[in-house]
């Protein structure tokens, strides 16, 4: 594997540590779950994290409230990407706590200007005490809130004013396009592509006639396989991509199938194009 | 709490509030119906987080008594812990600081609460660094070195030999047990002490005394005659070492 890495969790640990069938390039952890802990869970990530290369994908820092950041907590999370040589922390475009208390999910935040003006304050905060880009994820949202512009105007305004990246889930993308009635294909075009530093793929689950939810606990379905090559090809140059699998986990060798596949699609057009140029 | 005054953030916190507190307030835009979904989401992050800390005390509650105390808790303490597994330990101390009647139908409660809570803190937190220690000595004579990753903690009922259901009101009395982390294995031990052991434990942590000199300081002390407390000692020692809370010997 050069490109596709797996979103490492405690449910799989020791199979995946014992097994060997599962061969990510690297691991993603959120590192709230990961950071200040020691015993047993320690030398696990440790004896992980020697082998294989780590990104973080946090959970914790709502970038999209209007809180002010939690200082204590990036003062540990940049100790925790120093010791472990951390190259891509991510984070959400959303926010999980409100009046400073934390909500432990991602609400969606409003499209909104003064939201844009809060985020970019903040993502330029978080860069310069971290010392590297923030990049930041395009959430799935069940309902937009007090909208006064198009979600990918937003995006475009926040990546224009705070100097972030851009994690790309596709599946999210396939998702939002479903809920809220728009073409990913277009929706995509839209965004500032070089600015992608990432992507993420994931399964969902369809609840209702009218709505899916992101729930990563299934396999991804070929319509955000197709949505993801066609992006791949649109990337002016490579990035890493991450499978999450958060609930329902199967066999560890059905995840390697996956990984395979996106591997595969990243290697054709990728490598293609590194050897054409 | 002070109300955001530009409107993305007035309308987040609407959105906040209805997932904490389950009361909705007219939120612009949104398509009717899924907001529900949201407040679902953030139950079940909470609700899921506190029955797997605290599964005796969820065993021990009816369903609706549970739900009850998780609303109560989540619709009005206002969550500090960014790491969602220390969460639980807002949800102990807020049933501790608060009157609440479930305490009065178990007066165990809270104590059932710091047992599951501290079991959580010792298995998860940082390494602790032990001192260097040799494996030659004597348990009597030479100073000892303990496993750091241990805490007495002191409970007002039996929760951790009881089940809860068989504890009486007439259990109440001062419990203490000594809580570590095996090295080896990370396993997180248990150990009623009496309190001649609370003070032998704490006197070999804080004050390196050799068992032998503690019996002649604790025969002095409370009066035992000191041949029974070395005899007391050297058997109580001889079971910390082969349960690794004792490491070794000073060097």
């Amino acid at each position: 594997m050069e490109y596709t890495g797996i979103g490492f969790r405690k449910d799989f640990a020791t199979s995946f540590l014992e097994e060997k069938n599962l061969q990510p390039a690297f691991i993603e952890v959120a590192p709230e779950n990961w950071m200040g802990i020691g015993g047993y869970w320690k030398k696990i990530f440790k004896q992980v994290t020697e082998v294989l290369p780590l990104t973080l994908h946090g959970l914790s820092l709502s970038i999209g409230s209007d809180d002010e950041l939690d200082w204590d907590f990036l003062k540990t999370l940049k100790s925790f990407i120093k010791e472990y040589n951390v190259q891509v922390y991510s984070e959400h475009i959303s926010f999980s706590k409100c009046n400073n208390a934390h909500l432990y999910d991602l609400l969606p935040v409003p499209f909104r200007y003064e939201a844009v003006k809060r985020i970019a304050t903040k993502t330029r905060q978080v860069q310069d005490f971290l010392e590297m880009p923030l990049v930041l994820e395009i959430v799935s949202y069940y309902t937009p809130i007090a909208a006064e512009m198009e979600e990918h105007e937003f995006i475009n305004a926040i990546v224009e004013n705070s100097g972030c990246e851009l994690l790309l889930d596709v599946n999210n993308i396939y998702v939002n396009s479903f809920n809220h009635h728009y073409n990913p294909y277009a929706f995509i075009e839209k965004l500032q592509l070089d600015k992608v530093n990432y992507i993420h793929m994931a399964g969902h689950e369809k609840v209702a006639d009218d709505l899916i939810i992101d729930t990563h606990g299934q396999p991804i379905i070929d319509p955000v396989y197709n949505l993801f090559e066609h992006t791949v090809q649109k990337l002016s140059k490579p990035v890493k991509v991450l499978l999450e699998r958060d609930f329902n986990i199967p066999e560890l060798n059905e995840l390697q199938t996956e990984l395979t596949r996106l591997e595969n699609i990243c290697t054709k057009h990728w490598n293609y194009a590194t050897t054409h140029a | 709490m002070p109300q955001p005054t530009l409107k993305a953030f007035a309308e987040e916190k609407k959105l906040a509030d209805y997932c904490r507190t389950g009361t909705y307030t007219r939120i612009q835009g949104i398509v009717p119906g899924r907001v529900q979904y949201y407040k679902s989401l953030v139950w079940n992050v909470i609700d899921d987080s506190l029955a797997t800390a605290f599964p005796l005390t969820k065993q021990l509650l009816t369903q609706k008594e549970w739900d009850d105390c998780v609303r109560l808790f989540f619709s009005t303490h206002y969550c500090n812990a960014y790491q969602v597994w220390k969460m639980p330990y807002e949800f102990y101390t807020f049933l501790a600081r608060e009157p609440h009647v479930l305490k009065e139908k178990y007066p165990f409660l809270i104590s059932l609460l710091q047992f599951e809570w501290k079991e959580i803190e010792m298995f998860m937190m940082e390494d602790r660094p032990a001192l260097e220690y040799t494996n030659q000595g004597h348990l009597l004579i030479d100073a000892l070195v303990l496993n750091p990753e241990l805490e007495i903690i002191r409970l007002d009922y039996p929760v951790h030999i009881k089940q809860p259901s068989d504890i009486l009101e007439n259990d109440k009395a001062e419990y203490y047990v000594l809580i570590f982390r095996k090295p080896d294995t990370s396993d997180i031990e248990f150990v009623e002490l009496s309190p001649i052991f609370v003070w032998l434990i704490e006197n070999i942590i804080h004050n390196q005394h050799s068992a032998y000199r503690l019996a002649q300081e604790a025969a002095n002390l409370f009066g035992y005659s000191q041949e029974d407390l070395i005899h007391h000692f050297t058997i109580f020692l001889s079971q910390m070492q082969k349960q690794k809370l004792i490491l070794g010997f000073k060097k």
